[in-house]
């Protein structure tokens, strides 16, 4: 491992992967490879011993039993991640992966699934099913940023005083008030948006690795390497644009 | 005399719906609208009861095994076509059989069920044996939880009145425990079948429970080379042809296998079931094939991760020529992710308005895509100008509504009746 190799950690790839959320750390490998990096990729499962360093660190989109599954061995991962927050180390929660990181998942019968604080946010199961497209815009680590992806949940979320949104919902639902989505706790973030979110979003995930780099002193620029990335994205998300009215039957 | 205006309003119907070229559920809602009763009013016809077919993926082909094996034993089996497995498709299905009078003659049904109407449909079909195939990770937008997928099935096989057959390999299903009067049977694979596979089973995982390699199968798949498979059953060892090639079909001919053996009260005959596998065409988009100029076409459906991870696995070795078609049939299409394209060199076609994203996927993983377009139709030509394959065959791996309409556009009519 040299001195400027990218540390991602994926934790509880998976009970928190049912959404090709391996796909997320895929994105961020080849576009730091494709830049001249070299990267390592540390899956981090129940038990395992707790991370001691991090670039980013990315949680995907589990079910609720997932979440379950693994909340009482993430209770052990607070302070580690907390460190990494303090040093800028962006935690990325999605879905089911961002409501462990929450103070926990209320369900529909009132139990109440224990996450672990990280954001100061709460879920709130048996809000109505939205399956549908979804357009949300950030300002995360920059200008004003279009995203687009996959909606697919039925909570709120609600989120503590002066808890700000990742993002702002221009189609779809979030966390269910003021045209929110998601949460942002520096250069964490925590959303809803699956697709996954950083495949289909290659100026975020530049974002993500310049939050992840810059703290390290290390240079990123994307070049000609991406561009057969960047285009096939741009597609993809043109294709959701025209399709954002599209409903969706679902259970 | 009961059912004598019901049928005929419902086949009536039909007959109008087939002028227009038009959906097969009307008849099926038409005469449950005059006669709430009537799916109650056939099944209980059957000397040998009902079969319930239920699982994430494999249904369709299942139940031809299934009603073919039974057939080539001499029973006279009522099914309902591959998809037409909601209320008001099952009852259009009994329709056509029925006289007017609403009298069937058959021995028994083998019927394909919506997991999320199964138990609904136990309350006017009162299946005697229910058979589980798996639970995969199933098209997650529709049912948000796996483990829900899971508990219809396990709901529904505990209203069988006589037997419950199920997998043994699925950490969902296989702890089910049989009900008061039930007797319950196990199929599988065995592990180094499964083993041999470059991603195994696709089953789900059950994050609440630890595996149990403690089961026994009483059908196991013992071994596989391309479409041949031997099953054990009990102590006998049969020899099938599967309709395709693939992992998950010998998987599904154990499960039709055990299944036939439960309804017969005895062993399956070996003899009998080669000779009806031996003639089994593969059911839609099932590894189908139709021709394309000098050379063919074979097609393969996908409707979720697991069924498009089996079937990539299942294509030949350093496969030529190849297109991969997907639209916005497929809402959510995020587990391209987890599929593992390595099998794949190079997809010649990428088509349907999602190709950008599984273009996106495989750029990831380095496999280059030589032409992107939309166009189904104009995707195809593609396909069609190119040379000659050394096998012969051009491979469309595509989910169903790109199936549906490349079938059309090479002149394949409609045959699937959905509901
Ligand atoms: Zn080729």
């Amino acid at each position: 491992m040299s001195a400027d190799t990218l540390r991602l950690v994926h934790l509880y790839p998976e009970q928190l992967g049912v959404s090709g959320d391996r796909g997320n750390v895929s994105t961020l490998v080849a576009r730091a490879g494709r830049a001249g990096l070299e990267t390592e990729v540390v899956e981090y499962r129940v038990g395992d011993d707790v991370p001691t360093v991090a670039d980013v660190v990315l949680l995907g989109h589990g079910p609720l039993s997932g979440v379950r599954a693994v909340s009482a061995d993430a209770q052990r991962l607070l302070p580690a991640l907390e460190g990494f927050a303090a040093s800028g180390v962006p935690v990325v929660g999605v879905g089911g992966g961002m409501e462990l990181l929450t103070k926990g998942v209320v369900t529909d019968e009132g139990e109440t699934v224990p996450g672990i604080g990280f954001f100061d946010a709460l879920v709130r199961r048996g809000a109505p099913r939205r399956t549908n497209y979804f357009q949300v815009t950030t300002s995360y680590g920059g200008d004003e940023l279009t995203l687009f992806g996959f909606e697919d949940h039925a909570a709120h979320l609600e989120l503590g005083d002066g808890v700000q949104a990742f993002g702002h919902v221009v189609h779809g639902g979030g966390n269910g008030t003021a045209g929110a989505e998601g949460v942002l706790r520096g250069a964490s973030f925590g959303t809803q948006l699956k697709g996954p979110l950083l495949p289909l979003n290659p100026a975020l995930s530049d974002r993500v690795l310049r939050a992840a780099l810059t703290r390290r002193s290390i240079s990123y620029h994307p070049g000609a390497a991406h561009a057969k990335l960047d285009e096939y994205a741009a597609q993809s998300q043109r294709v959701i644009r025209e399709n954002l009215e599209r409903a969706f039957k679902a259970m | 005399m009961k059912y004598l205006v019901p049928v005929l309003a419902g086949r009536l119907v039909r007959a109008v719906a087939r002028l227009r070229g038009g959906g097969s559920a009307y008849p099926g809602r038409t005469v449950l609208a005059l006669a709430p009763d009537f799916l109650t009013h056939v099944s209980s016809q059957f000397d040998q009861g009902v079969v319930f077919v239920l699982g994430s993926n494999g249904k369709s082909t299942t139940t031809m095994m299934l009603t073919e094996t039974l057939r080539a034993h001499g029973l006279r089996v009522f099914t309902n076509p591959t998809g037409a497995n909601l209320p008001q498709g099952i009852a259009s299905a009994f329709l056509r059989e029925v006289t007017p009078f609403g009298r069937v003659k058959h021995d028994i049904g083998v019927i394909e069920v919506d997991e999320a109407f199964a138990v609904e449909l136990t309350r006017s079909l009162h299946p005697s044996t229910v058979l589980m195939l798996n639970v995969q990770v199933d098209q997650l937008y529709r049912f948000f939880e796996t483990e829900r997928v899971g508990t219809m099935m396990t709901d529904t096989a505990a209203l069988a009145t006589a037997a419950v057959v199920t997998n043994r390999d699925d950490q969902h299903l296989a702890p089910y425990e049989a009900r008061p009067g039930q007797v319950v049977t196990r199929f599988g694979a065995a592990p180094d079948v499964v083993a041999a596979a470059p991603n195994g089973l696709q089953n789900a995982n059950d994050f609440t429970r630890e595996a149990d390699g403690t089961r026994r199968a009483e059908s196991e798949v013992v071994s596989l080379t391309g479409d041949r498979a031997r099953i054990r059953v009990g102590d006998e060892e049969v020899d099938v042809r599967l309709p395709a090639r693939g992992l998950h079909y010998a998987v599904d001919a154990a499960a039709a296998l055990q299944t036939a053996s439960v309804v017969l009260g005895r062993p399956v005959d070996p003899a009998s079931v080669a000779e009806a596998f031996e003639t089994m065409k593969p059911a839609y988009g099932r590894g189908e094939r139709m021709s394309l100029g000098t050379d063919e076409a074979e097609f393969i459906m996908f409707k979720n991760a697991a069924s498009l991870q089996l079937n990539l696995d299942a294509l030949p070795q350093d496969v030529e020529q190849v297109m991969l078609a997907i639209d916005e049939g497929t809402p959510d299409i995020s587990w391209i992710y987890d599929i593992d394209f390595s099998h794949l060199d190079h997809v010649d076609v990428l088509a349907g308005a999602k190709a950008w994203q599984l273009a996106l996927r495989l750029e990831h993983e380095g496999i280059p895509v030589h032409v992107i377009e939309e166009d189904i139709a104009k995707a195809i030509k593609l396909m069609r100008a190119l040379p000659s394959p050394g096998d012969r065959t051009k491979h469309f791996v595509t989910n169903y509504e790109q199936m549906m309409l490349a079938r059309r556009i090479l002149g394949h009519p409609d045959l699937e009746k959905t509901a």
